[in-house]
């Protein structure tokens, strides 16, 4: 279980926990209209209803994730207006392996390598290769777009996509990570809408 | 077995023609058919084929009569370890083979895993434990604790269907491993590598642990030595592997020259190991990368070297290790090996101190070197602001 990502992790913990108590955290649906989401510092407008991940003890404040299909086949994640000095996982100082913080100060580089920190670390990728690096305007602003594939311990070879912009010395960050058979290509339509439609709240 | 190993008799029960023996052996071998399948067709087998090619080679150098017997499979895993099955079949991950500084390294872990093999580990180790406690069979420790694992993968798997399957370079009864460690030496000595070369290896593996744990202000804990654990403590197996290296040493006819052979190691690990260290160094776990690194360099300095303590340092995000990235990517870019990345590196961390046209000209020489980069686009996007 420690090879699922966190929020897939997150999941299965939840599942069983909630089983033994009688609470069951649910998915909430997600309207295709505008909506505020990551603690409402993002609005974006999708096309079609998603479901809301349950948040958990895995995710930062600023997080929020949803689904299609089931997040091991794909999701999309939020993090909006994380400052300076904090990681976009959540770890304890003394962690063997950290996720580098998010700075103002970070290049293009800086940026993706935080990103597949996080997927070492945190999603168990064994083999990570990145595919495109690309400037792009994201809400309003010079962004970085990241493309790459992954094979977390699970073996199966999923692709992801990072869209990123930092600011007013905040992070803003959009992913979309799926199944490199289908369910990648099948929302990466919608995901591109989603970056298109973003607007800080 | 002191006897066995000072007259350097010990003998392979698993011999040329073996088959298993009875239904407990067979039901072991079956499994292992399974996972044997799954790992020819997995997405993290390393399938370069100079490196595989030299696996075999460095096998018929440690048994020329029995190498055909044995599979290795090299697989992507930023764990150090390595393991056998009793079929035959073994598993050597780039996180070993990321810190093996020669090819009397590498021969020091595929001897052992050999040992287990010939000696027919798995099968006594899996009786054992079946007739003390079923419940031990199934308590993990080791790689784990030992290499600070995150994730599951082939050692896990193979334990979840079934503990007796595999042997790790980390698990299982001090009697067993202290029986692998000096098959393991005996190999090495009659394919003329020093023994010594084991030892130096755990030696390095307890360095790098401790560098790590002193960076985050833990205390170091020999993982191997966790309660639960019934395998040689990693100190003491290196202390123990020391003296069997200086006796089998001694015991060999004067005059015998032993060989590391580096230049093969380096030249059947080229295309790969920057990206053996690379999976070290974005672990981010910077007093090991640190470590690693530099013991590494103990065999001289290069570029890939050079550029990946920058980018230790880089993740490391320290106070003042900005500067320190970019005096390593400033070396890293002298050396005539040095990696296009590297040009890149140093071309940021120069913007970031404001060093603008220095900083531009190394983006330029990186587009130079790789017009074709996956980032090129963003590359130049940042040039042209």
């Amino acid at each position: 279980m420690k090879t699922l990502k966190p929020w897939r992790a997150l999941l299965v913990v939840t599942a069983v926990g909630a089983l033994l108590s009688g609470c069951v955290p649910t998915y909430t649906l997600v309207k295709a209209e505008p909506v505020k989401v990551a603690k409402g510092q993002l609005t974006v407008q999708p096309s079609i209803a998603w479901n809301r991940v349950p948040r958990g003890p895995y995710d930062i404040v600023q997080e929020e994730n949803w689904t299609q299909n089931g997040p091991l086949l794909d999701t999309i994640g939020f993090i909006a207006a994380l400052p300076d000095g904090q990681a976009i996982a959540k770890q304890r100082p003394k962690d063997d392996r950290k996720v580098p913080v998010f700075r103002t100060s970070m290049t293009p580089q800086d940026l993706i390598s935080m990103i597949e920190s996080f997927y070492r670390i945190k999603a168990g990728a064994n083999v990570f290769e990145t595919q495109a690096v690309k400037p792009v305007q994201f809400l309003g602003v010079s962004g970085v777009e990241f493309d790459y594939s992954y094979v977390g311990a699970d073996e199966i070879k999923r692709r992801g996509r990072s869209v990123l912009a930092i600011s007013g010395g905040k992070l803003y960050l959009m992913m979309l990570d799926g199944a490199s058979l289908h369910y990648f290509d099948a929302a990466l339509p919608e995901f591109e809408r989603l970056t298109a439609s973003a607007k800080i709240s | 077995m002191l006897a066995a190993r000072e007259s350097g008799l010990l003998t392979p029960v698993v011999t040329r023609d073996y088959a298993p023996q009875d239904l407990d052996e067979r039901g072991m071998w079956d499994q292992c058919v399974n996972l044997e399948q799954q790992l020819e067709t997995s997405n993290l087998r390393i399938r370069d084929p100079v490196l595989n090619e030299y696996l075999v080679g460095v096998m018929q150098r440690l048994l020329p009569n029995q190498a055909d017997k044995i599979r290795v499979f090299a697989m992507w895993s930023a764990d150090f370890n390595a393991a056998m099955f009793p079929n035959g079949m073994m598993i050597v991950n780039s996180g070993f083979l990321a810190r093996a500084r020669n090819e009397a390294q590498l021969a020091a872990v595929l001897g052992h895993e050999s040992g287990h093999y010939l000696r027919r580990h798995s099968l006594q180790g899996w009786r054992n434990r079946r007739a003390t406690s079923a419940v031990m069979a199934f308590v993990a420790v080791g790689a784990g604790a030992v290499s600070g694992a995150t994730g599951s993968n082939w050692y896990d798997l193979a334990n979840a269907i079934n503990s007796g399957l595999l042997l790790s370079v980390f698990r299982y009864s001090r009697e067993l491993e202290g029986e692998a460690d000096s098959y393991g030496l005996q190999l090495m000595a009659n394919a003329g590598y020093s023994p010594d070369a084991a030892s130096k290896i755990w030696k390095q593996l307890i360095e790098e642990r401790k560098a790590s744990a002193a960076a985050r202000k833990k205390k170091y804990r020999d993982g191997a030595a966790a309660a639960l654990s019934t395998h040689p403590p990693t100190e003491e197996r290196m202390g123990r592997l020391a003296a069997d290296g200086m006796f089998i040493e001694r015991a060999k006819q004067s005059g015998l020259t032993y060989d590391d052979g580096r230049e093969r190691w380096l030249a059947a690990t080229a295309a790969l190991r920057p990206a053996f260290i690379d999976e070290q160094v974005k672990q981010n776990d910077p007093g090991a990368s640190l470590y690693l690194i530099e013991s590494l360099a103990v065999d001289g300095w290069d570029g890939t070297l050079r550029y990946y303590e920058g980018e230790a340092y880089r993740l490391r995000d320290e106070a003042g290790d900005a500067d320190r990235a970019a005096t390593s990517y400033a070396a890293a870019v002298e050396f005539p090996d040095a990696m296009p990345e590297a040009h890149r590196a140093h071309g940021y961390a120069q913007l970031k101190k404001g060093e603008v046209e220095a900083g531009r000209h190394a983006l330029g020489r990186y587009l130079e070197l790789r017009p074709d980069a996956s980032d090129a686009a963003m590359v130049r996007f940042t040039l042209g602001q």
